[in-house]
Formats: structure tokens, C-alpha cells, sequence
């Protein structure tokens, strides 16, 4: 970011006082299209699911039988024998950030090996890389339940290189639906990682060779910080959809076997649809909405230190 | 990048000689782990309904077009692949062309709120699908809007134009503002500048975004679920068809998955020179 | 002018792209109305049934019917034969279709946000309880009852309709009848009979011996081109339809009970304790010596792993055996033997389960709709059904010798009635029909996978029943 516009405007057209106000306003009335596709349609929902969270409402009833009750929703998920909201809310971190963690990792590394100077068939590498995004997630869910039979093409790959995994066991419950989430959005990072490599000049990178810098300097003191906001945007928009997803482990496991997958967004299907209680799964997609308000907003953040770190580090 | 400006001993010329043999192979054995399910797919839903589970799998059984004649035939599936291109290329254009201004504010101004602003763009977006489909049904009966294409794009938008925002802004803020500058130092109005010399240097931004958009409002679920029951109906809720009680009926279920996303593919292949073209720096250059 | 021609392009392929989809065949076609031509269904159906039919059509000819259906046999049958039915009447029938555990979420959905978009649907046992209660549906009683709609015995014959599934859809607090079962299933042990003649093993009498068979079977550690043969497959996923089903039939054979046995609601587990841990405790023991990961099974994966060779039993429901006899989805057609449950300590119980098809109360076609209930029950349509993949529910067509020698399920399925029978005449039923079933079910479900799973111990499990089941009570 070099300078501002509004700057720019003022230093090559001197103007009137309207001109003047046009360029206050200028900047939010280029907004309000955006603002009003997405708010505009998406506040009322979320202000009810909001409301909805103090009510005691059975699903299948009319909303007049709805009674307010209060914090009672809030409370019982907390303090309930029953309730599963710590449960769940430890198997979506350990299930996002587990998933995000080796997205970013293998995303990152295999960026940076497309990033070589010779890669035989690279076009075709990224295109094809597209192709597990392009999958539906139900799609995805139906194939990879049948590939994790005994019988299923994983299992029989890896039984031939001697491995005997039972995914539909507690203990690999977990790993197996991780296991899908990666493959299916490591390439996500890596399309997003390899446009932000691309994007650094090679002047840049051609003088600090000059200097002598080793591959791995240049990796680190050179590249990174301009793939930082790509990272943090990235992994953003990764964490906002991971958080909230649910198809692949419903699908998968319906959160078995037992609770081993039972992650906050089956909670809140399970809450509304088997408990029948609007109240409790709207209470529960409240929360799950506040750690995904943490969550971004701890990465937006980063994201402006960041781009003030990269700014003042510009010449 | 550059390795020929390196000081070169012989060794290291051995070693460069080598590397993209190396690097090749590695990128290619990664990429083939990660196509292989998807290989898998493709072949396996050629084969008869009778070889698809077999054990060992029968890689080399006779391939057939059943699977696809049951899914055009009994399924039509064609008709829930039109509604699926509609609404997901109507959803496309309107989330690029909505986004556009708002993520050029974005990228050039400087105005009071504006991270919080474009902050409120994702928070927006943070409540959980399954607990907003009630308000979204009575929105939509009210709005006359249940079962129909406009319907489901109109609850698209709201998820899809943050996104575009959010991309369209990074790669805005990467073209260089002297560009614009000078364009209207030349005399043009802010708006023919941008025209002019940033929209053809956001081309490659377009289709990445576009194209994440595409392939999201073309798999998106529970929405599509809920808001329609037979005249909108989409392609990935066409899955449940499959899932027949008592057996799952894996073969049409691949050819299935096979006819919704090869349009996808295709279509990525065919725009792949402006999306991964993702550079301005060559526009500096030439 | 470099980007204007890019922008030329651009658009150009994406009016491509749209007109192209506007090329390809819109809605599923709706028949023309064409001249009624019965000469060829002189064989199939008498004159008074074709009088029947005209009737319909000047009274309902031109109406469309919209049908919410889940993927079933049965439905995929009766699609197969609707043109028949939209020929002789002139009323069309359009299908919405999705997966059993989703359609009811679809359904309610549907109805309380008002779009009511729906004139019949499709429901299991455990989920009609709740739409009569809330309303939904609208009862079938004023059109049964009146003779002038029913034309003949051939036709719709409740009586006929075997009871171990009507009842499923009779509500046992007023006698209502809601809906007409259009297939309907109870548990049968499935079994390799090479294996069971190899081992010298005779088809289990009481549970105590299946669960020695799954482990003598498990221990031989069988291996068959690769494949390792477990004891057992059986269902035991956290969801409807999982954990939940084998429980709800067994509790009663090993002594137990769910709810009070007199009123059918009141959540009774701990009154006899003993039998519900015993039958959680059996289900964990067998599954130790069964496929590994019977706790996120669902009935698809449980048949899947004995169609595909890898279980030696099943304790499946009956209407999966034309998956099993299907070359196409099962290796062991052949070799596969079909027994009513076996004994528990208690006596020997099982229970019926059914699906069936009712009118929304909503409907604005109503009399259009029964009558399509009407034809789709007649007993000709039966042996179509079948033919096409469906499952029998009248009696007459069980009964049938012709039919019983063609699907060899059916006689252990009239077995596995008859047991359903006993345990009704002692009010052990498994669905009570209460709005709140799914609750019920879900609670039960989850602590049932708990336990296979080995989260917690039968005796936690049944206790987390009883206090989960009490407190939705105590909300209503």
C-alpha cells in the first residue's frame, strides 16, 4: 500500500465543497451494494438465532408455542450431566486446528516445490491440484466411507504396505475424517500459497541471491512476509468454514462411534433435529459462533500487524 | 529463483543438474496421492455395479456406461445439472460484480472504520447454517422465493460476496496505484481509470475468485436441501438418491459425483491461464 | 483495447455457458393428456376397477401430487409402475426424494415454515408418531371407513395389510389409522451357511449361543481371498435407525423393557435394570468378536460388511435381504441363510418396523391422494412391487407359496411376525408414540454406541438412558 488515493484525488484536482463530500462518502457508498447482499440478508437470521437461544421451543412446533426462559439454555449446557458442549467443543478444536495445521504445512510445501524453477507439467499440477475442492462435501463424505471399508481402496493399499488401520473404530474415527479434511483443502493452499509466491518479484529475490543469501534465508526473511497475509486470509477463510462444517463427519460418522466425532456442528444437528430443541441448538450456535468471532478476529489482527509490519519494512 | 547468478562449484552444477528431475518426481508423486481417490472415482464408476466392492479390487474388469445411462435416465440428472449451472453462475456474477466496489474501497481509500468494516464483512458470516435455515424458509415463503433458482441465489449472495471482497481486495491492493495515478493525470475519471487500467490487470483475480465462488454455491448443501422441492432441486443433493435404504447404491453414486464435477474441472481448465496467472509483475515488466 | 476484448470473451462464454444449460431438458415431464386406452390393462385389472379408475379421472384428472419420499426399494417400485397409474387416472405424481434420516428433518421444516409443499409422504414408524401428534397428518380413518371409496378387496384392503404393520402406524391412544405401510421389516439373523456347514455349527437358538458362535467363528480367524471373516456385522452408529434398533428388540428377550408398560410413555428402563444392561452388555461382548467398528455402523455399512464377505451373521432387518440375494451388491447370494432372532432368557421377541405413506393434513388433494393410495396397495400391484424390488405387506402376498419360493426371506420374516406378534400381545413394543419419539430414540442411540464403543460401561449406559429419557419427559 503506497500512499493513499484520497491524497492523490486532492493533490491533482483542486475542488469544490461538494466534490469535497462526494470524496468523504465516496468510500462508504462503494460498500453499501456488499453490505447489503451480505448483512442485509444474513442479520435478521442471525439476530433470531440469537433470540431463539432464550427460548424454550420444541422443533415441529409453531413458533407461538415458543416461551421465553431466560438464560435456562445457556445454563443447562453448561452445568448438565448430559450435555456435551466441553466434549465437543475440545473434539473442534483438536478436528480444525489439527486439519488447518497440516493443511497449511503440506500446503506451504508443496507451494513451494510447484515454485521451482523446473517442474515438469506444472500447469497441469495446479489444475488438477483443484480437483479434490471441487468435490461435494457430501460426495466426498459417500466416497471416503466406502474407500475406509475393510474392503475400500485405502484399506487395501495400505494393506499392501502391511498396515491394518480400522478406521470405523474410536481411535481412528478422528484421524480418518482429519485425514479427508486434508486432502480435500491442502489444495486450497496450495493455489492460494502458490499466487502469493508468484506475486514476489524476482527482482527481490534475484538481488538477495546476489547478496548470497542461502535458499532458506531467502525462504524465510523474503518470501514469508509477503505470503503472511495470504496465510492469514487463507487460513481465515479456512478456520470460518472448518469451524462450522459439518457434512464430512456427519456423513462419515453421524459423530461415532459413541461421541469420538461428535464435534460442535453435529451438537447443534443433533440439538435441533433429535433433541428437538430449538433453544438448546441455537444457544449452541451462539457459542459456536462467539469462538468463530474469536477466532477470526484473532486472525484479522495478525493480519493488519502484519501488513504494518510488511509496510514499515518497505523502503 | 535465479540459480545461475550462484557461485558454481562442480558439484553444485551436479546438484542443479539433478534438482528438477528430483523436484519433479516429488510433486508428482504428491499430486498423484492426492488425484488418486479421484482417479479411483473416475474408473471405478465405469465399472458394473457387481465389480465396484470387490475384493481384491478388480482393476482391470470390463468397463461399462450403465452407471451413467441409470443416472441420465432414471435419475435426470440433467435437469438438476441446468439448475445447478444457473444458480451457480448467476451466484458467481452477481458476488464479482457486488464485491467490486466495496473491496476497491477496500484497497485504495482510507476512511474512518475501515478495518472494522471489512472485519464485519466475515463476522457476519459466523453463524452455523443448520441454525439459520428456519428464519431462511419463513424469508423465503414470505419473499415468494421457496423453490426457486432466484431463492437460492439470493441466500448465496450473502456468503459468497464477503469472500469476494476479502479476495478482490488483495488483489487489488497488488496493482500498482502509479498505474491508476498517471491514467488520470492523463485526464481520466476515477471510474475510467479503474476500468481502464486495473480491471484488465484484476482478470486473473476475477477468475480466482470467481472460481472458488463457482465451485461453492455449485456444492453447497444444506441451503439448496431445505429451499427446494422439485422445481430448483440441485446437483449435490441429488446424492441422496443413492443412499437407498438397505444398500447404498455406490455405482450411479460415482457416475453421479463424476457428471458434477467434471463441468467444474473442465471449466477450471479452461480459464486456468487467467487464474493462475495470478501476477502483476509480468504488467510491470511489459 | 486489450481488456474489452477480454471482457468480449468473457462474457461471450458465460452466455454460452447459461444458454447451454438452457438447452438441456427442463422439469421432469409432465405426461400430455392423451386418450385413456384400458385394452391393456384388461388382464390385470376388472372392468369395476377400470370403472373405478374413469371415476378418479373425471374427478381428479389434471391434478399433480407432490410425494416426499426417502431412497427406498419400495419407492424406487412404485416409481417404476406411477406411469401406469398416471395413465388410467390422469393425475401425475411428482417425487422429492432424499435419504431416510433426512426426510423428516425436510418434512418438518416444510411444514412449519408454511410452504407446505407437500401432498403425501413417506414415513418410518419412528417418525409418524411425532407428525400425528404435531398435526401433520391427516387420519386415513373417514376414507377407510367409507365403502363408497374403497371398490373392492383387490383394491386398498386394510385388512389384508399384514398387522404387524398397520399397527405401526395406528396410534395406540385413539385407534387413528395414519398411514398405509408400503414395506415393512423385522430383525432376521442372516448367516453363511458354507461356513456355519464347514464349522459343524447349527443356527443359534438363544443369544448366549450366538454370542459363542460370533467368537468360535472370530477365533478361527478365517481368511477368505484376502479377507479376514468376523463373527459378526450388526448396526450400532449414534443415529436413528443405529445404536438404537438392535437394542429396542433385544431388551425384551433378555428381561428388560424401555418405557412403562402400560402406559407406553413413562420412561421405565431401571425398573428391571438387569434386562437392559444385560442386552447392552451382550451387544458389547459380541461386537468384540465382530467387525471391527460396529459402534459407527448403520444399517448400510452393517449389511455392506456381510453382503461383501466379511462378517459370518448379521442380525439385520428383513427388507435388506433382496440386497443380499443381488448379485450385483453381494457376494454371498448363495451361501446366505435367513432365521427368525433367537431366544433371550425372557422368551423369544422381536418387533415390526414399517414404512408407509400418509396425506398431510395440508394436502389440497386429498382425494386424489388417497385414491393413489388406493391403487398402489391393490394385491396385482403387490407382485409388481415385489418384482420391482419392493417388499410385501399384505398378508395374501407373503402367504403366497409362489412368492415365498422366489424370495426365501419371506418365510423367516413371517417367522420373525410372529414373534413381533407375541411381544405385542405383552405391550413390549420398541416405538412409543409419543411426539417426542425421536427423543426418546436419539438418547437411547447415543449410550447404546457409547457402550460398544466402550466409552461407558451397559450399567452407565442404561443409567444415562433412564435420567436422559426422564428429563425430556419432564420438559413436556
Amino acid at each position: 500500500m503506497r500512499g493513499t488515493a484520497t491524497n492523490a484525488l486532492a493533490a491533482t484536482r483542486p475542488s469544490a465543497g461538494r466534490r469535497r463530500s462526494l470524496r468523504l462518502w465516496l468510500p462508504y457508498l462503494c460498500l453499501v451494494p456488499a453490505v447489503i447482499a451480505s448483512c442485509g440478508v444474513l442479520l435478521y437470521p442471525t439476530l433470531r438465532m440469537f433470540q431463539y437461544s432464550f427460548l424454550n421451543w420444541s422443533f415441529g412446533k409453531s413458533y407461538e408455542t415458543a416461551e421465553w426462559d431466560g438464560l435456562a439454555n445457556y445454563q443447562w449446557l453448561i452445568t448438565s450431566q448430559s450435555s456435551t458442549l466441553f466434549h465437543s467443543l475440545r473434539l473442534t478444536l483438536v478436528y480444525a486446528g489439527t486439519s488447518i495445521v497440516c493443511e497449511l504445512v503440506l500446503g506451504l510445501a508443496i507451494a513451494v516445490l510447484l515454485n521451482r524453477r523446473h517442474v515438469f507439467g506444472r500447469q497441469v499440477v495446479l489444475t488438477g491440484f483443484m480437483i479434490p475442492t471441487l468435490l461435494m462435501p457430501v460426495m466426498v463424505g459417500m466416497m471416503w466411507r466406502m474407500y475406509m471399508y475393510p474392503n475400500g481402496m485405502l484399506s487395501y493399499f495400505l494393506g499392501l504396505v502391511g498396515l491394518r488401520i480400522d478406521w470405523y473404530t474410536a481411535t481412528w474415527a478422528m484421524p480418518a475424517v482429519i485425514l479427508i479434511e486434508i486432502w480435500q483443502f491442502t489444495p486450497f493452499f496450495v493455489i492460494s500459497l502458490f499466487a502469493g509466491l508468484r506475486a514476489i518479484s524476482a527482482e527481490i529475490l534475484e538481488a538477495a541471491a546476489i547478496d548470497g543469501a542461502s535458499g532458506w534465508y531467502r525462504f524465510w526473511h523474503i518470501s514469508m512476509p509477503y505470503l503472511r497475509p495470504i496465510i492469514v486470509v487463507t487460513s481465515m477463510i479456512r478456520v470460518l468454514w472448518i469451524l462450522k462444517s459439518f457434512d464430512i463427519v456427519y456423513t462419515m460418522f453421524t459423530g461415532g462411534p459413541g461421541s469420538a466425532t461428535e464435534i460442535l456442528g453435529i451438537s447443534i444437528y443433533r440439538a435441533l433435529f433429535l433433541s428437538r430443541n430449538i433453544g438448546r441448538s441455537a444457544a449452541l450456535s451462539v457459542i459456536l459462533a462467539a469462538l468463530t468471532l474469536l477466532v477470526t478476529f484473532a486472525f484479522v489482527r495478525f493480519a493488519y500487524r502484519s501488513r504494518e509490519v510488511m509496510e514499515s519494512s518497505s523502503p | 529463483m535465479n540459480e545461475q547468478s550462484h557461485p558454481a562449484g562442480a558439484r553444485r552444477k551436479w546438484r542443479r543438474g539433478l534438482d528438477p528431475l528430483v523436484g519433479s518426481l516429488v510433486v508428482w508423486i504428491i499430486f498423484l496421492l492426492f488425484l488418486a481417490p479421484y482417479l479411483y472415482l473416475i474408473v471405478w464408476s465405469f465399472k458394473h455395479p457387481g465389480d465396484i466392492q470387490a475384493y481384491p479390487p478388480r482393476f482391470f474388469s470390463p468397463l461399462t456406461l450403465l452407471n451413467y445411462r441409470q443416472v441420465f435416465e432414471d435419475v435426470n440428472i440433467s435437469f438438476y445439472l441446468r439448475n445447478s449451472t444457473i444458480v451457480a453462475t448467476a451466484t458467481t456474477l452477481l458476488s464479482v460484480l457486488l464485491a467490486i466496489p466495496a473491496a476497491y474501497s477496500f484497497a485504495r481509500f482510507r476512511f474512518w472504520g475501515q478495518d472494522w468494516l471489512a472485519y464485519l464483512l466475515i463476522a457476519i458470516m459466523v453463524a452455523p447454517l443448520i441454525a439459520l435455515v428456519y428464519p431462511f424458509l419463513v424469508m423465503a415463503n414470505q419473499l415468494g422465493l421457496n423453490d426457486t433458482h432466484l431463492g437460492l441465489i439470493f441466500f448465496y449472495l450473502p456468503w459468497n460476496v464477503p469472500f469476494a471482497v476479502w479476495m478482490l481486495r488483495t488483489f487489488i491492493s497488488d496493482v500498482p496505484q502509479e498505474l491508476e495515478e498517471s491514467a488520470r493525470v492523463d485526464g481520466c475519471t476515477l471510474l475510467g481509470a479503474f476500468g481502464r487500467i486495473t480491471m484488465p490487470l484484476l482478470l486473473p483475480g476475477f477468475f480466482t475468485t470467481g472460481i472458488f465462488i463457482f465451485i461453492g454455491a455449485w456444492n453447497e448443501f444444506v441451503i439448496a436441501f431445505f429451499l427446494t422441492s422439485t422445481k430448483a432441486r440441485t446437483l449435490p443433493t441429488t446424492i441422496d438418491f443413492f443412499l437407498t435404504y438397505g444398500s447404498f447404491q455406490f455405482a450411479p453414486m460415482f457416475a453421479a459425483g463424476v457428471v458434477g464435477t467434471l463441468p467444474i474441472a473442465v471449466c477450471a481448465l479452461l480459464v486456468r491461464r487467467y487464474y493462475l496467472a495470478g501476477t502483476t509483475a509480468g504488467a510491470l515488466k511489459g | 483495447m486489450l481488456y474489452a476484448r477480454n471482457w468480449m470473451i468473457a462474457c461471450f462464454s458465460l452466455v454460452l455457458v447459461v444458454a447451454l444449460a438452457g438447452c438441456v431438458p427442463a422439469a421432469p415431464s409432465v405426461p400430455a393428456e392423451a386418450p385413456i386406452d384400458t385394452s391393456q390393462y384388461d388382464d390385470r385389472y376388472s372392468d369395476e376397477l377400470l370403472t373405478w379408475a374413469a371415476e378418479i379421472r373425471d374427478a381428479y384428472g389434471g391434478t399433480t401430487l407432490n410425494m416426499l419420499g426417502f431412497a427406498h426399494p419400495t419407492l424406487n417400485a412404485m416409481k417404476a409402475i406411477t406411469a401406469e397409474w398416471e395413465d388410467l387416472t390422469g393425475v401425475t405424481v411428482v417425487y422429492d426424494e432424499t435419504d431416510l434420516a433426512k426426510v423428516r428433518d425436510k418434512f418438518v421444516l416444510d411444514i412449519t415454515s408454511g410452504a407446505n409443499s407437500y401432498d403425501l409422504v413417506m414415513t418410518a414408524e419412528v417418525q409418524a408418531p411425532e407428525y400425528w401428534n404435531l398435526g401433520y397428518l391427516e387420519p386415513l380413518d373417514a376414507w377407510l371407513n367409507d365403502e363408497m371409496e374403497v371398490a373392492t378387496e383387490a383394491w386398498l384392503d386394510w385388512d389384508d395389510l399384514h398387522p404387524g404393520y398397520t399397527m405401526m402406524f395406528t396410534s395406540v391412544q385413539d385407534g387413528s389409522r395414519y398411514a398405509v405401510p408400503i414395506s415393512g421389516e423385522v430383525a432376521l439373523l442372516f448367516y453363511r451357511t458354507d461356513i456355519f456347514d464347514e464349522l459343524g455349527l447349527t443356527v443359534p437358538a438363544t443369544y448366549d449361543e450366538m454370542l459363542e458362535t460370533a467368537k468360535f467363528i472370530n477365533d478361527q480367524g478365517i481368511v477368505e481371498d484376502g479377507r479376514t471373516v468376523h463373527g459378526i456385522s450388526f448396526r450400532g452408529r449414534p443415529a436413528l435407525g443405529g445404536g438404537n434398533w438392535i437394542w429396542s428388540i433385544i431388551v425384551f428377550p433378555f428381561g428388560g423393557q424401555i418405557v412403562d408398560l402400560d402406559d407406553q410413555v413413562t420412561p421405565a428402563v431401571l425398573a428391571r435394570k438387569e434386562g437392559a444392561v444385560a442386552a447392552i452388555a451382550w451387544e458389547t461382548e459380541i461386537a468384540k468378536h465382530g467387525v471391527p467398528g460396529i459402534a459407527s455402523f448403520d444399517p448400510f455399512d452393517a449389511i455392506n460388511q456381510y453382503k461383501q464377505g466379511f462378517a459370518a451373521m448379521s442380525i439385520e432387518a428383513s427388507v435388506l435381504s433382496p440386497g443380499v440375494l443381488n448379485p450385483d451388491e453381494s457376494i454371498v447370494t448363495d451361501l446366505t441363510g435367513f432365521a427368525p432372532l433367537p431366544a433371550g432368557p425372557n422368551g423369544s421377541f422381536n418387533q415390526t418396523f414399517a414404512h408407509g405413506v400418509a396425506m398431510t393434513a395440508s394436502s389440497g388433494n386429498k382425494g386424489a391422494a388417497y385414491a393413489f393410495m388406493q391403487w398402489m396397495l391393490g394385491r396385482a400391484n403387490q407382485d409388481l412391487l415385489l418384482e420391482n424390488g419392493g417388499a410385501p405387506v399384505r398378508r395374501s402376498a407373503m402367504e403366497d407359496p409362489a412368492n415365498q419360493e422366489k424370495w426365501p426371506y419371506i418365510e423367516a420374516t413371517l417367522l420373525g411376525l410372529d414373534q413381533a406378534a407375541a411381544a405385542y400381545a405383552n405391550r413390549y413394543f420398541a416405538t412409543p408414540q409419543v411426539e417426542w419419539v425421536l427423543e426418546y430414540l436419539n438418547v437411547w442411540s447415543v449410550n447404546v454406541s457409547r457402550a460398544i464403543a466402550e466409552e461407558i460401561s451397559a450399567e452407565e449406559a442404561v443409567e444415562n438412558i433412564q435420567s436422559g429419557m426422564d428429563e425430556i419427559l419432564a420438559q413436556k
